[in-house]
C-alpha cells in the first residue's frame, strides 16, 4: 500500500473537491455526490428521486438521449447515476486521457437536464414494473421490508415508492424539483487516478462557475420500530431479517462496531458462518452487515433456511449475538483487523473504491482520510473498546422481518 | 499467425506431474490473486451422481491431512484473503485474492485443499447446506429459467445435468461415490494453476512445484460430446409463485473453443447500455430487462435473446425479441455500433489490468478453453478487427432466422 496523499479543496462555487493521485493505475474515476435523494422527497413526492436518476441523461437543450449516450461511448467512459437515501451519486470511470471531457459532459447533464416527457413516462412505466418484479427475489423483498420497519420514515423509504406515487410525477414536476435542488446544491466531488489535479480543478471551476453551492448538511432521524412482521409468500425457504440500532460513523466506537461485524460475518471463519452453517448445516446463506446514514447506524443480520429449520436457525442467531458480548478474544479481534486492513490492498485499492471512500469519509466527518489513517484507526481498536461498544448495545430492541410460506414461531 | 499472448508478461509451464501453470505478473498492484481450476463440472457426472462436482467443491473446504475445516477457513482469513470457489457445467475453480506478501501462503493452502481428505463426519452436515442451496435457487426466477433451458436444449446430453443436482440425487449420494469422482477428476493433468498481480514468478513456480510434487498424474476420461437439440418450439414451465415471466429465445452458436469474437461483438451490438435492445425494448417501456448473450461450452454454444417481463406482455416481448433477430439482417451492424463496442471493451480491459481478481478469472477461462492465456491487448485487437461484413458472415453460419427455441418460465400457463 503506497503512502497516499489526499488534497481537499473548497472550490470558488462552494463545492468540495477531494483528490487522490494514483499514478500507477490505468483508469480514472470521478464521483459527484449531490445531497438530496429519497429522504428529502416531500411526503407526496414518492419516487421522484428515482425518476430524476433515470432521466438525468435523457436530454439537454443541445442533445437528445441517444446523442448523450453516444458521446460517452465515443470516449469509452462508463457512467451511472445512483439515487440513495441522502443523495444522488454520479460515478464516471474512463481512461485518464478522457477524464476532462468526461467530467465536462457529466456536468452538462447535471446542470442542463431537461427531463423529456417521453422518457419520464417510460421511466414511470419501468419503475412500476420494477416494483412488481421486486416481489420475486426473496432477498430484495425482505430487504425492503427490513428497511421500512427498522428506519421508519424518511430513511426507510424505498426509492421506487408506490405505483400511485409514481403516477403523480411528470416532466414538469421533475424539472422543478431538480431545479430547486440545483439552485443551491450541496455538492461533494472526489476524483482518483493518474490524472492532473490542477487541470481537473480548473475544469470543475468552469463547470460550476455560476452555481452557488451550499455546505448545508441534513441529518434525518431514525424512527426505529422493534416490531415483528411476517410477509407470506409461497417459496421454498423462510428468510429471517433482524435489525438493531448501530452507531453513526462519527461515533468513536464506529470502527469497533465494524470489527464486531467482521467477527460475526467477515469470512468463513467468522462466527455466524461457523456456527450456523459449518457446524449445523442449517443454511446456505447467513450474514451480518452494517450501514450508516449521516448521524445514524443500523446493523442487519439475515439468514435463509427451509421452514422446518427456521426456529433453530433463529435461536442460534440470537445465541451468537448474545455470545458476542461475552467472549470476543484477542485472536478474533486480530483476525478481524487483518481482514479489514487487507481490504485496502485488494478490493479497496481500486481507483473507483478510493474515490468513493474519499466521499464517504467527507460525508460523515468532513475529512477525507488516506488509507494509512484508516489502517491506524483499525489497529488502535482494543478488546476493551470492543467490550465498551458491545456493552452499550441493547440487543433486546430488535426489528424482525420474516418471509416465507408461514409465519415461523420464534421465541 | 501471431500468438495471443505476445506483448504480455505471461509465464506458462507444465510441471512434470502434468499440472499446467499460467502466471501474469503485474508489479504495480499492491495485491495478487491465484487459484486452481479443475476441468470438471456437472457435464462430467452421470445422472446418478448429478451435483457431485458442486458438492465436492464444498467438501474441499472441509479438511485435509494437515488442516481441519476450522483451520482451512481460519488460515484464509489470517491472510486477509477474499476467497471462494464456484462450479459450473465444465469447471470448478478455487481462488483467493490477498495482499501481495501472502500469495505464497495462499498458494500452499489452495494446493492443500486440492488434496482434500473429504472428511466423512462432515459429509452429511454439508449435504444439508447443499439442500438449502438447492431450495434457495428454487425461489429464483433466473435460475429456474436456466434450469429449463439446459434441460430443453441439451436433452439426453451431459450438459442437461444440473450443477447443483437435485434433492433426489443429493440426498442419497454416498461419500464413496464422491471419493471415486474426486480421485478420477482432481488429477494434476486435469488442473490448472493461475495467478495474476504482484508476485515474483520464479518464487511462485517454486512454491507450486513444492506443494504439488507428490500429486500423481493419472489419465482422465475424455468428455462425452454434447450436441444441442435446438429445434423450433416452446418449452414452458408454469410457476405461479413468480410475478414476472422469464423468456429466452435460443439459436445455435459456436463453441467457446472457436475463439469467435464476432459473436461477442454481436451480443454487445444487441445488448447493454446504448445498444439496440436498450433503445428498442427497454426505453420504449416494454420491459425492464432484455439482453443477449452467447452461452458457450467447450464443444457447443447457444445464442440467447432474453427478457424478464410482466406476464401479460409475454407475446409482445417475444415478438420484440424476434424483431431484433430480424433487424440485424435488415439493418446490419454499423461502424458506429462497432466503435461503441470496441470503446467499451477498451475500458473494461484497462480496469481488468488494475484488478488482479478480475484478470485471474479471464486468464483461467482462457487457459481452460483455449489452452493458453490471452493478453488484454490481443483481445482488444481481435474485437477491433471485427467488421460489419464479419457479423453478416457469422449470421449466415449461425442464423438467428426462424422461430428459435422459446423457453418460458413464470406464471403464464400458455
Amino acid at each position: 500500500m503506497s503512502n497516499s496523499q489526499i488534497h481537499t479543496s473548497i472550490l470558488p462555487s462552494g463545492a468540495t473537491f477531494l483528490f487522490e493521485s494514483m499514478p500507477a493505475y490505468h483508469t480514472a474515476t470521478i464521483v459527484i455526490r449531490i445531497m438530496g435523494g429519497v429522504s428529502s422527497e416531500a411526503a407526496d413526492q414518492g419516487g421522484s428521486s428515482h425518476l430524476i436518476e433515470q432521466c438525468l441523461d435523457k436530454g439537454t437543450a443541445e442533445l437528445d438521449a441517444r446523442q448523450i449516450a453516444d458521446q460517452f461511448d465515443t470516449l469509452g467512459s462508463q457512467y451511472s447515476v445512483i439515487v440513495g437515501r441522502e443523495s444522488w451519486t454520479t460515478i464516471a470511470s474512463c481512461l485518464p486521457e478522457h477524464v476532462v471531457d468526461t467530467t465536462r459532459k457529466v456536468f452538462d447533464l447535471l446542470l442542463g437536464a431537461t427531463f423529456p416527457a417521453n422518457y419520464v413516462n417510460v421511466s414511470k412505466s419501468l419503475a412500476v414494473q420494477a416494483l412488481a418484479s421486486m416481489q420475486d427475489p426473496p432477498g430484495s423483498l425482505l430487504r425492503r421490508a427490513m428497511m421500512q420497519q427498522a428506519y421508519g420514515t424518511p430513511l426507510g423509504r424505498h426509492t421506487l415508492a408506490t405505483p400511485e406515487a409514481l403516477a403523480t410525477h411528470d416532466n414538469g414536476s421533475l424539472r422543478e424539483q431538480w431545479s430547486s435542488v440545483m439552485a443551491n446544491p450541496t455538492i461533494e466531488i472526489a476524483a482518483a487516478g493518474p490524472v492532473d489535479q490542477a487541470h481537473l480543478t480548473e475544469v470543475l471551476n468552469n463547470a460550476l462557475g455560476g452555481v452557488p453551492c451550499s455546505d448545508k448538511t441534513i441529518t434525518h432521524t431514525v424512527n426505529f420500530a422493534a416490531g415483528n412482521t411476517h410477509i407470506e409468500k409461497d417459496i421454498a425457504q423462510t428468510h429471517i431479517g433482524l435489525s438493531f440500532l448501530g452507531v453513526p460513523q462519527s461515533n468513536k466506537y464506529a470502527t469497533a462496531e465494524d470489527l464486531c461485524i467482521s467477527i460475526l460475518s467477515g469470512g468463513m471463519s467468522a462466527r455466524l458462518f461457523t456456527e450456523v452453517r459449518e457446524k449445523l448445516g442449517l443454511v446456505y446463506s447467513v450474514g451480518a452487515s452494517n450501514e450508516r446514514p449521516r448521524g445514524a447506524g443500523m446493523i442487519h443480520v439475515t439468514a435463509a433456511t427451509t421452514p422446518e429449520r427456521c426456529a433453530q436457525t433463529y435461536e442460534v442467531l440470537l445465541r451468537e449475538l448474545s455470545r458476542l458480548k461475552e467472549d470476543v478474544t484477542e485472536a478474533e479481534l486480530s483476525l478481524a483487523k487483518t481482514r479489514a486492513i487487507s481490504g485496502y490492498a485488494t478490493s479497496g485499492a481500486s481507483v473507483q473504491s478510493r474515490a468513493c471512500e474519499l466521499l464517504a469519509d467527507y460525508f460523515h466527518k468532513k475529512e477525507a482520510l488516506p488509507i494509512e489513517a484508516h489502517i491506524e484507526r483499525i489497529q488502535a481498536v482494543t478488546l476493551s473498546d470492543i467490550k465498551t461498544y458491545l456493552d452499550s448495545q441493547d440487543l433486546s430492541k430488535v426489528s424482525i422481518v420474516t418471509l416465507g410460506k408461514e409465519q415461523p414461531t420464534l421465541s | 499467425m501471431t500468438p495471443d499472448n505476445v506483448n504480455s508478461n505471461f509465464i506458462e509451464r507444465v510441471l512434470p506431474n502434468g499440472l499446467k501453470l499460467c502466471l501474469e505478473p503485474a508489479h504495480h498492484m499492491p495485491s495478487a490473486a491465484c487459484g486452481f481450476l479443475v476441468q470438471t463440472g456437472s457435464r462430467d457426472e452421470t445422472p446418478d451422481i448429478e451435483g457431485v462436482s458442486h458438492f465436492l467443491e464444498h467438501m474441499c473446504f472441509k479438511g485435509t491431512a494437515k488442516r481441519d475445516w476450522v483451520a482451512v477457513n481460519r488460515d484464509f482469513d489470517l491472510m486477509g484473503s477474499r476467497y471462494n470457489a464456484f462450479t459450473s457445467n465444465e469447471k470448478t475453480m478455487y481462488y483467493g485474492w490477498v495482499p501481495k506478501d501472502a500469495l505464497g501462503d495462499q498458494t500452499a493452502l489452495l494446493a492443500d485443499m486440492m488434496r482434500s481428505s473429504l472428511p466423512e463426519d462432515e459429509f452429511n452436515t454439508e449435504k444439508n447446506v447443499i439442500l438449502e442451496e438447492i431450495a434457495m435457487y428454487e425461489d429464483n426466477l433466473g435460475s429456474c429459467m436456466f434450469d429449463l433451458a439446459r434441460k430443453t436444449l441439451f436433452e439426453n446430453t451431459p450438459l442437461a445435468l444440473s450443477v447443483l443436482g437435485t434433492k433426489e440425487t443429493i440426498s442419497p449420494l454416498k461419500h464413496s461415490a464422491m471419493q471415486s469422482y474426486f480421485d478420477a477428476r482432481y488429477v494434476p493433468n486435469n488442473m490448472i494453476f493461475v495467478a495474476s498481480g504482484n508476485f515474483d514468478p520464479d518464487q511462485l513456480i517454486a512454491i507450486v512445484e513444492k506443494e504439488t510434487a507428490h500429486w500423481k498424474n493419472t489419465p482422465t476420461q475424455a468428455r462425452k460430446k454434447a450436441t444441442p437439440s435446438i429445434a423450433t418450439g416452446t418449452s414452458r414451465q408454469t410457476l405461479g409463485k413468480f410475478t414476472q415471466q422469464a423468456i429466452m429465445l435460443c439459436f445455435p452458436a459456436p463453441a467457446a473453443k472457436a475463439d469467435d469474437m464476432r459473436v461477442r461483438v454481436l451480443s454487445d451490438v444487441l445488448a447493454g447500455g446504448n445498444s439496440r435492445m436498450y433503445w428498442d425494448i427497454i426505453q420504449t417501456g416494454l420491459c425492464m430487462q432484455a439482453g443477449a448473450f452467447h452461452l458457450d461450452y467447450s464443444d457447443t454454444g447457444v445464442f440467447v435473446l432474453y427478457a424478464i417481463c410482466s406476464p401479460e406482455k409475454e407475446a409482445e416481448v417475444v415478438a420484440a425479441l424476434r424483431a431484433q433477430a430480424k433487424k440485424i439482417y435488415d439493418q446490419p451492424a454499423t461502424e458506429k455500433e462497432l466503435t461503441r463496442v470496441c470503446n467499451h471493451l477498451k475500458m473494461s480491459i484497462a480496469k481488468a489490468g488494475d484488478a488482479p481478481m478480475k484478470r485471474l478469472m479471464q486468464i483461467a477461462d482462457d487457459v481452460d478453453v483455449f489452452g493458453r492465456g490471452r493478453s488484454l491487448q490481443s483481445m482488444l485487437d481481435k474485437v477491433a478487427a471485427v467488421k460489419s461484413a464479419d457479423i453478416a458472415t457469422y449470421l449466415e453460419e449461425f442464423p438467428l432466422r426462424g422461430d428459435g427455441t422459446l423457453i418460458a418460465v413464470g406464471p403464464n400457463a400458455s
